[in-house]
């Protein structure tokens, strides 16, 4: 079985494989190439999924869900720890109308999903207390806060993804960049300079290469780059108990991310002053005691983004055997990727929550 | 406030290049985030200067010229900001963000001289992340701004002029130092003899040079070493080395390591201009053409971080790129431009020639080059050779994948400690002088900045 | 402005704490070189090992002289100039966001 992308997503598949004791092999391009996996926010994010597609939401949900064992598993085969902590995620409102809005979109949430959508709305002293010592912006009106999210630390759950596919005997081939596909007889061989490569089955998860790749095997699906920009701090000492708003978030060991722009500016990952600063901005007028905290590093990564914003889960009528699989929120949907995808892609059901993700959808479907 | 050019570095070669700036009638603003102009070779003279004539003495005449270099900077009509650091340059040059007592300014730029000098290259030896054990520039540094000698028992480890001026600098200012051991040995002397002929048309060059080599102060030397590891528990507390000549072990509290000095990039690789590998000075250097510029339109590099060359270099390649800015804004004519650039190029031709001598004979083994076992690699990070090597074998062949798995540059310094030697030590067939894989990415900010510093910049448009 | 080096008089000499200690050290002096000159080595632990650190290269590159200056963290000693009567202290411990020190916020 070979393996297109040895990004978060290839690597979640593989892992799932290799336990279900399939022989993988996964093939990734340069180390210089874009890779959305090495520089995200790592959070498991579901309180903001799929508003406009209960199917997202419940996709992402049901990930979480997974998530404790997932993170377990690999702690325990990997000793690499990939910090998961499912604490949930604080909002925070600047200003009455932008306090206002937030809660109604949160009360809209809740009557689209239903019981499921556990939230509390918050003032300003609830905020207080929820937060401990850090004090609150003097615009900070209120807010909300949401069980259902969690965060994990990224570069460790790569490397534990990586590592673990070794232990099970996978391997992972670098600077194996696949330039053509060819498929003879039920066997697909994969071709670039450094030679070749078959197996009758094959995964394409190369982020913004996979639609290249998937047109070879008839498949075609648009990735477009989405630029996302954030920056981490010095080491301070444990500050806000929560991440908040998918803007800032504290490591356990101190460190604290802000992020994370969206941007459609192609392929460029460069970062840019500008938005560094909006963010800057944005983290200060929610938290003051920030201001005082230096930048260790800023960066910039290139989201795989579909047509419609949502995963894309489809094997090729034309070529069966071969499987395109690629989303914008691969850490959310690791666990996930590892538990459903592995029967599906060696010859079992697709899993119902995985149906509504197929490409049919995009023929009528929009964006969301 | 509109400059023709924004100077950044104001050593030799930053100060020549607003000297030339002014005396041409172009308005020019310098940053720096020293305290005083000078740049590494003329560090704190004026206070130098202030002290020894309190006390009745001068300056040596080897400093002289830096001093009278500082005098005519000074006087010149040049807008000097002091204690500025330079956190971001933008693609190409055009906007420049610096950080100057604790507030940030954004400033357009209409043309560039970047001169941010050299640094010096890191070889991570085994107990080099120790206190006690600091770069012999950094030795030389402390010396020059507070006028006293690193303390107690000194051992000097390395290789190149900076290392054995050090000593003898050192020496002279009554420091007790027990040791010098140098990399150099008879083998160097012979690789470099065909380099000899062109470094006899630099007269003074090869005239320092030898002062340099014989008049190393009386201390115990040792040649030809190919090992080292510092000892220490919370400090230094001496050094096991092996060389061609036997083994041996000197107790001492203060390890003064050198390898030669290599042009700080970061400025340059952030505009995103195109860098080159100096084969013969094993480092990264941006593309400049004959009157400094780089691939990126007024945006000159000069001195020291566009390549090795030393002040005297430094100052040449600094007017040099005023000239073509100059000449550009119409301010000179083809034939003055000519006429005044001669001497500059062949100057800097004579000079590079004469570098081959000094680069072959000061030429870090690969032995040290690649560390190995519990040598700290990123000393932020605290990431060792083993970690690196094993990350290596189980697959991430680059440095960005290495990051991942070990965290190796990303810590304060922004990867410039550590990513030569990870890289040396991922890249096969590196022991033949092969060109690396590009250099890690450079992203603002390059200096320390704080979110709020950030958030509050001060945009000028 | 008159440059530096024609004043006649030679530069002062300025104080400043480091921890309870005293530190004597010429105007126009980076933190991190009246620290060595006066015998101090260590600028603070790792954050990893709680290993000692001290300062390396004195020209603003390696950040090994990470010390807190007047309450900001993580300063470079060997590019900040000493002030008078200024707060250094040695990095031994996560600095806290919140609370205790008042001289933070200036
Ligand atoms: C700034 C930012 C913040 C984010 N925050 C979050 C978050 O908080 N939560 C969350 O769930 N998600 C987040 N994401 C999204 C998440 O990072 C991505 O969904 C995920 O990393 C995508 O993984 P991937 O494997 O599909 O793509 P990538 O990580 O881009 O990997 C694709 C791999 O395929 C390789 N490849 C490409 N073409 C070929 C080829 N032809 N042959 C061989 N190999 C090839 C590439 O080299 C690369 O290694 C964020 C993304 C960004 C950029
Ligand atoms: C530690 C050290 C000691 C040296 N000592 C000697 C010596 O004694 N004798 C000798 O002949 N050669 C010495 N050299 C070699 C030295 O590189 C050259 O002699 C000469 O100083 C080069 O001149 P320059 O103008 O190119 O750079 P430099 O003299 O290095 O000047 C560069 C200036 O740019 C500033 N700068 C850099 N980046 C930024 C930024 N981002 N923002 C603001 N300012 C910035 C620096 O503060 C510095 O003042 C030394 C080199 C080093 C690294
Ligand atoms: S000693 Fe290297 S940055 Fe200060």
């Amino acid at each position: 079985m070979l393996i297109v992308g040895g990004g978060v997503v290839g690597a979640s598949i593989a892992y799932g494989l290799a336990e279900e004791g399939a022989k993988i092999g996964i093939l990734d391009a340069e180390d210089s190439d874009f890779s959305a996996s090495r520089g995200n926010f790592g959070m498991i994010s579901i309180s903001n999924k799929g508003f406009n597609n209960l199917a997202y939401f419940r996709l992402s949900y049901a990930s979480s869900r997974l998530w404790p064992e997932f993170a377990s598993t690999l702690r325990e085969q990997t000793g690499i720890d990939p910090a998961f902590d499912l604490k949930g995620k604080v909002y925070i409102s600047v200003g009455d109308r932008e306090f206002a809005a937030h809660a109604e979109k949160v009360a809209e949430y809740a009557r689209r999903v239903g019981a499921e959508y556990q939230h509390d709305i918050l003032n300003r002293a609830d905020l207080r207390q929820m937060l401990g010592n850090v004090r609150l912006g003097e615009r900070v009106t209120g807010g909300s806060f949401s069980p259902l999210d969690g965060i994990a630390e990224p570069l460790k759950l790569y490397s534990g993804l990586l590592n673990a596919i070794q232990r099970h005997g996978g391997s992972i081939l670098r600077d194996h960049r696949v330039g053509r596909i060819q498929h003879q007889r039920g066997i697909f061989t994969v071709e670039g300079p450094w030679g070749s490569l078959s197996a009758p089955r094959l995964v394409i998860a190369a982020g913004l290469g996979t639609p290249d790749l998937a047109s070879q095997v008839g498949i075609s699906v648009k990735v477009r780059p989405q630029r996302g920009q954030m920056m981490v701090t010095e080491r301070v000492e444990q500050s806000f108990p929560y991440p908040v708003s998918g803007l800032l978030r504290q490591n356990p060991e101190g460190t604290i991310m802000i992020g994370v722009s969206t941007e459609e500016v192609g392929y460029d990952d460069r970062t840019t002053v500008s938005v560094l600063r909006s963010l800057a901005m944005k983290a200060i007028e929610r938290l003051p005691d920030l201001g005082s905290v230096q930048i260790t590093r800023c960066w910039a990564a290139l989201r795989p983004r579909t047509e419609d914003g949502y995963p894309v889960y489809q094997e090729s009528h034309e070529r069966p055997g071969a499987f395109v699989i690629t989303c914008h929120s691969g850490i959310t949907l690791a666990a996930l990727h590892k538990r459903l995808l592995p029967q599906w892609i060696l010859g079992g059901r697709k899993d119902a929550l995985l149906e509504p993700f197929g490409l049919g959808r995009l023929q009528s479907a929009s964006a969301a | 406030m509109n400059n023709d050019v924004v100077v950044i570095g104001a050593g030799p070669a930053g100060m020549a290049a607003a000297i030339q700036a002014s005396s041409l009638g172009l308005k020019a603003l310098v940053l720096d985030e020293q305290p005083a102009p000078g740049g590494q070779r003329f560090r704190a003279i004026e206070q130098r200067y202030r002290r020894l004539r309190a006390a009745g003495k001068g300056l040596p005449a080897s400093e002289q010229k830096g001093l009278d270099l500082i005098r005519r900077f000074r006087e010149s009509d040049t807008r000097f900001v002091d204690q500025a650091s330079v956190w971001d340059i933008s693609p190409g040059g055009r906007q420049i963000s610096y950080l100057h007592h604790g507030r940030s300014f954004t400033i357009p730029a209409n043309a560039v001289v970047a001169a941010p000098g050299a640094y010096e290259r890191p070889v991570p030896l085994e107990g080099w992340h120790l206190p006690g054990v600091m770069s012999a520039g950094a030795a030389q540094t402390m010396l020059k701004m507070s006028g006293h000698p690193v303390k107690g028992r000194i051992v000097l480890l390395g290789c190149g002029p900076l290392l054995l001026l050090t000593a003898r600098q050192l020496s002279n200012a009554g420091a007790n130092v027990v040791g010098l051991l140098q990399t150099t040995g008879p083998a160097d002397f012979l690789r470099a003899t065909p380099y000899l002929p062109a470094a006899l048309r630099s007269a003074t060059l090869l005239k320092q040079g030898l002062q340099l080599l014989t008049q190393t102060p009386l201390v115990p030397k040792v040649f030809s070493l190919t090992q080292a590891s510092i000892i220490g528990a919370d400090h230094v507390e001496g050094v096991n080395y092996r060389s061609r000549g036997g083994s041996g072990f000197i107790e001492c509290d203060a390890v003064l390591l050198h390898f030669g000095v290599i042009p700080n990039t970061q400025l340059s690789r952030l505009a995103g201009v195109a860098h080159d590998w100096n084969e013969q000075q094993e480092c990264w250097q941006p593309v400049v053409d004959a009157w400094q510029e780089t691939s990126a339109e007024n945006l000159m590099v000069a001195g020291d971080g566009g390549g090795i060359l030393g002040d005297e270099a430094a100052e040449m390649s600094g007017r040099l790129s005023i000239l073509r800015i100059a000449h550009r804004l119409g301010r000179i004519s083809d034939q003055s431009l000519s006429k005044l650039a001669a001497p500059l190029q062949r100057g800097l031709k004579r000079l590079a020639a004469a570098r081959a001598l000094i680069d072959t004979i000061f030429h870090t083994p690969e032995t040290m080059l690649i560390p190995s076992g519990d040598t700290v690699v990123c000393r932020c990070e605290e990431v060792t050779a083993a970690e690196i090597a094993a990350a290596n074998a189980s697959g991430a062949s680059g440095l960005r994948h290495l990051k991942v798995q070990t965290r190796v540059g990303m810590g304060p310094c922004r990867a410039q400690m550590c990513s030569m030697a990870a890289m040396a030590m991922i890249t096969p067939g590196i022991r033949c002088g092969q060109r690396p894989p590009p250099p890690a990415t450079v992203r603002a900010p390059i200096r320390p900045l704080t979110i709020g510093q950030l958030a509050e910049a001060d945009v000028e448009i | 402005m008159r440059p530096p080096h024609d004043l006649p008089e030679p530069p002062h000499q300025v104080s400043f704490r480091f921890g309870d200690e005293e530190i004597e050290a010429w105007e126009g002096e980076t933190v991190a070189t009246a620290l060595l000159a006066s015998g101090v080595m260590i600028t603070g632990v790792r954050a990893m090992s709680g290993r000692s650190r001290g300062p390396y290269c004195l020209i603003g590159v390696c950040h090994e002289c990470l010390v807190e200056i007047d309450g900001l963290a993580n300063q470079r000693a060997c590019i900040t100039t000493v002030r008078q009567n200024m707060k250094v202290c040695r990095q031994t411990r996560l600095r806290p966001l919140t609370g205790e020190d008042e001289t933070r916020e200036q």
